[in-house]
């Protein structure tokens, strides 16, 4: 039985990720005052590019051929070990957190290689960006797991999100409020979404993340989408389980709370994406730095408190 | 005063090469703008004109016969830089001096690569270089930046991907089709540039024109400058990834250019402007349903632009960027919306005062030049605008809306400008012994322009230049004709 | 309450960062303000049961925190040209760093101090952090406008302190900080707007340099 429901949640995880962009497409088409895409659309995008032949620059070599399955293949590992429900995942021991943040940064990293394989100078400004975003992101992301760790007292993903309960809510109220806004703050900057990057826009001299994968094509470019939906919903899913902490010990409702907190998630990164605009570069660090000093404090309202 | 000027050949005063130059710089010195300077090929040689508003608002002109080598004023004058580039281009004048002497349009066949690009020398230095194919659908230009990391030394800016060759074929081909042509010099810019040429026809013609059909051009021309105006704010929003105003903007501008196709049937507003007149009548009815569709439409901007001087990650993004100041706004002589940012005086409704505009008035700002005044003031204009079409549209006095037009006077020479979006258009036409068109020059306001944003960009951040380009919004094509 | 408390307390150190980090006096008007409503609230919603006059009081404070002073303040601005810092010394990041700082400084202090305050323990903290952040405004800013907003943040956090600490007679105690306040927002804006009249400015750089000047002549 159990085997069978952590068959499930992959499933599940693997064939859903690529509704929550879509989610937040709806959200803004529909503050525009437009009917918007589908919520599925991307799924027909994923399955155009997956037909179509792909072409590589001739400039570029092994490392641009190999990098986006690779990508890819991190990126899922990562989504392996994250719970599902009140269910842990395919992995689960003390520390992963720990390995889910590195195999993420090591997908990172070859995607910073890649583009600058293909010698391009709008896809080597972009990886210099992520490289220098990533330097402030990756402490976010360390200081709220320890802040969520000496909460719950549980240094594995699935235990810290066995131990949230409304009532952990009740005792510490500021300190988890502090860490959804730090995580959400995360959220939108390692899915590249206002106001750190512009997802719709055209114009390359001002984009992060997908400047880079601008001369990726057919599979490879399916694969590098697919791959950052599964980071979006790697990301969501720490929010969600903050946020929606009930857990009632039956797994379809457990999984159905789950999944609308991940719902809310999206829609409030759709809400944000419409009414903010985009920061200039200069001052994403000062954002991240901010998100920073909120999990900063978090953490010393939790080790005082005891 | 009137923003024409039409008279004999004879009268411009023809110079030696050496008292020109002085005269020429010596009126720069004072404080004039160039509005024209060009040559013309006759068969006894190169003959050079310059047409120059001073500062009291008189028009001054005169002209010498042009040496194969002329010194260049432009290091002591940078707004002189691409009309000397110009005629170097199309005569093989050289100017010796002249900082960067590559041609303008690339014609005879020349391609971007063969100009020369400035480069910055260093280890970190990369250079970057965007279009003429990107990914935009606007038209193509190449742009070439020397930066250090994301800090940008240095912007390179070459046109004349689109030289179509509108100055040689609007003389020779049938004089029927002159007027379609001109109107594409600038496509968003149809009627102002539709104007000019009216007013030179009917310069030559000494004709006037009823009060009806100034006050019918007016508000095509202010109706052009709503559209495109509300058109640029929703632009510079979607490039900050301010979603709201972006999309608002996008379908009010539609309804501006609906209202102008319910003037002439055409929603960028060719054939309407005609010599002698307006080619459409409007009646009661008609002004009633502008009116009201104006009066809608505006309402929805005025909701739609306020958000986004509320927000202040919008303002964060628009202030203190792309900064052109005072200084180098008048070296370069900007114009327009752009030159107004910068705290020139350089509105030539307010100047001139010419037909329609005689009670025109503008509250002068206080504005630094960066990319908020650049909007503001086309907040600014917009009001305007919607002011003055109201103003006309319900008090049009009656009067034939069309004149006949009679033949050209001959030898004569003439001048017109309009304010139009972007700035001052300024049309030279000469007539033969014949009385017909035998030289006609076409100034777009984007040829003053695109170095203020060659300026902006000095010292400023790479991904700010997306941003910055779309608050001049320059014309491609009409520095290209 | 309880935890409506708490988000108050988390709203107050929230308004320190804007204050510390914001270059625009309005913006700065605005965050005092709000500070000002919050703390304002604070001991309504501690408070075991609603007192009448406990009401009536916290109404008047809003009144005159969250209305009056930003009112008179934003008239100051204007009048003064005064609309945001000329000299910029500090960047984003650094503000953050001050605003850690601070925040490091407060706990420690308010662990030193170990007192004994009835349910809402992060008063104190809060309460120091908006002290050393309007003492902070006071000394790095050069526009005068804000530094009267830098006193009133250091008023706000005496407040905090006070509703949290004083259990005896709170009342009185606030009062008498309240009427502190007044007074001092009152002349020193009657003060600010008199050298805005007579030197059309109100950067206080600028009044620096008067005042050497005046030396100078002095000696002749």
């Amino acid at each position: 039985m159990e085997n069978i429901k952590i068959f499930f949640q992959i499933l599940v995880i693997f064939s859903l990720a690529p509704i929550l962009p879509g989610i937040i497409n709806r959200v803004k088409a529909k503050f525009a005052g437009r009917q918007g895409r589908s919520i599925f659309q991307l799924y027909f995008d994923l399955y155009k590019l997956i037909n179509r032949g792909m072409v590589y620059p001739k400039v570029s070599g092994i490392i641009f051929k190999m990098a986006a399955p690779s990508v890819l293949a991190f990126t899922a590992a990562s989504a392996v070990i994250m719970p599902f429900g009140g269910q842990s995942g395919l992995l689960s021991f003390s520390g992963d957190f720990l390995l889910i943040a590195y195999f993420l940064a090591f997908s990172r990293f070859l995607l910073i290689l890649s583009a600058m394989d293909t010698s391009s100078a709008f896809e080597g400004m972009g990886a210099s960006r992520e490289a220098q975003f990533a330097v402030f992101a990756e402490p976010v992301f360390f200081m709220s797991m320890l802040t969520l760790s000496r909460i719950t007292g549980e240094t594995s993903v699935y235990g810290i999100f066995s131990k949230l309960s409304p009532d952990l809510w009740i005792q510490n109220a500021p300190v988890l409020s502090l860490i959804t806004g730090s995580l959400f703050i995360l959220l939108l900057c390692e899915s590249s979404r206002v106001p750190f990057d512009d997802p719709d826009t055209h114009l390359e001299l001002t984009m992060i993340h997908e400047v880079m994968i601008l001369d990726n094509s057919g599979t490879d470019l399916a694969f590098m989408l697919y791959a950052s939906y599964l980071k979006f919903w790697i990301y969501a899913s720490f929010v969600s389980a903050i946020i929606l902490p009930r857990h009632s010990d039956f797994f379809f409702s457990d999984s159905f709370i789950y999944m609308s907190g991940l719902f809310f998630t999206s829609v409030a990164a759709g809400v944000t994406e419409s009414i903010m605009a985009r920061v200039r570069l200069l001052r994403v660090p000062q954002f991240l730095l901010a998100a920073f000093s909120i999990s900063v404090m978090a953490f010393v309202f939790q080790a005082v408190k005891g | 005063m009137k923003d024409f000027i039409t008279g004999n050949l004879e009268e411009i005063e023809f110079l030696d090469r050496d008292v020109f130059v002085k005269r020429l710089s010596g009126e720069l010195s004072l404080g004039a703008g160039v509005l024209s300077y060009f040559s013309v090929k006759y068969k006894e040689g190169i003959k050079l004109f310059v047409f120059l508003l001073k500062k009291s608002g008189e028009i001054e002109f005169f002209s010498c016969k042009a040496d194969s080598k002329m010194p260049s004023l432009t290091p002591f004058y940078p707004q002189l830089h691409l009309f000397e580039r110009e005629i170097s281009e199309k005569t093989g004048i050289i100017f010796e001096g002249h900082p960067l002497p590559n041609p303008v349009r690339y014609e005879n066949g020349l391609t971007a690569s063969s100009g020369s690009y400035f480069k910055v020398q260093g280890n970190e230095i990369h250079e970057v270089a965007v279009g003429p194919v990107h990914a935009g659908v606007i038209e193509p230009g190449h742009f070439r930046f020397q930066c250090l990391g994301e800090n940008v030394f240095h912007l390179q800016i070459e046109l004349g991907y689109q030289h179509r060759g509108i100055e040689n074929a609007v003389i020779s081909v049938d004089k029927k089709r002159m007027l379609p042509m001109i109107e594409t010099a600038a496509g968003d810019t149809s009627i102002g540039h539709a104007w000019t040429y009216a007013k030179i026809t009917e310069a030559l013609c000494e004709v006037q024109i009823s009060k009806r059909a100034s006050f019918l051009r007016g508000a095509a021309l202010e109706l052009e400058r709503l559209a495109n105006h509300i058109g640029d704010l929703g632009a510079l929003s979607g490039d900050v990834a301010y979603l709201p105003t972006a999309n608002f903007c996008g379908r009010i501008r539609g309804e501006i250019l609906n209202i102008t196709a319910l003037l002439c049937g055409n929603r960028f507003g060719r054939n309407f402007i005609i010599p002698g007149g307006v080619e459409y009548d409007v009646d009661d009815k008609l002004i009633k349903e502008i009116m009201s569709r104006l009066d809608s439409a505006y309402e929805d901007a005025v909701s739609a632009i306020s958000l986004l001087w509320e927000r202040k990650t919008v303002l964060d993004r628009f202030e203190k960027t792309g900064i052109v100041s005072l200084e180098k706004a008048l070296k370069l002589r900007l114009v327009g919306p752009a030159g107004r940012a910068s705290g020139i005086d350089c509105d030539l409704r307010k100047i001139f005062k010419s037909e329609p505009y005689e009670d025109f008035e503008s509250e002068p700002l206080t504005l630094n030049g960066d990319v908020f005044s650049r909007a503001y003031i086309r907040w600014m204009e917009i009001k305007k605008s919607y002011k003055l079409i109201k103003n006309w549209l319900s008090r049009l006095p009656q009067g034939e809306i069309t004149l006949e037009i009679g033949p050209f006077k001959k030898n004569s020479f003439a001048l017109a400008l309009t304010e139009g979006w972007r700035g001052e258009i300024c049309h030279v036409c000469f007539t033969d012994d014949k009385g017909e068109i035998s030289f006609y020059k076409i100034k777009d306001p984007s040829f003053h322009n695109w170095q203020g944003l060659a300026m902006a960009l000095r010292n400023a951040q790479i991904s700010d230049f997306p941003l910055c380009n779309k608050s001049f919004n320059l014309s491609y094509c009409g520095h290209d004709l | 309450m309880h935890i409506i408390s708490q988000f108050l307390i988390l709203a107050v150190i929230f308004c320190d960062f804007f204050l510390l980090s914001s270059y625009s006096t309005f913006e700065l008007v605005k965050f005092a303000a709000l500070q000002g409503v919050l703390t304002a609230l604070l001991p309504l919603m501690a408070a075991e049961h609603f007192a009448a006059e406990g009401i009536a009081f916290a109404l008047s404070v809003i009144l005159l925190k969250g209305f009056f002073f930003p009112f008179v303040l934003r008239k100051l601005i204007v009048k003064n040209n005064a609309y945001e810092e000329k000299k910029r010394e500090y960047s984003g990041a650094l503000s953050i760093a001050v605003y850690l700082f601070v925040f490091f400084v407060s706990v420690w202090l308010s662990i030193k101090l170990d007192l004994e305050v009835k349910s809402l323990s992060w008063i104190i903290p809060a309460s120091f952090m908006t002290i050393f952040s309007g003492l902070f405004l006071i000394i790095l800013r050069t526009q005068t406008v804000s530094q009267i907003v830098g006193y009133m943040v250091l008023e706000n956090g005496i407040y905090c302190f006070g509703s949290a600490v004083f259990v005896q007679q709170p009342l009185m105690v606030e009062a008498a900080i309240l009427l502190d306040i007044f007074v001092a927002v009152f002349v020193m804006g009657m003060a600010v707007f008199h050298i805005g009249k007579e030197f059309n400015n109100s950067d206080s750089e600028n009044l620096n340099e008067l005042r050497e000047e005046t030396g100078q002549e002095a000696d002749i």
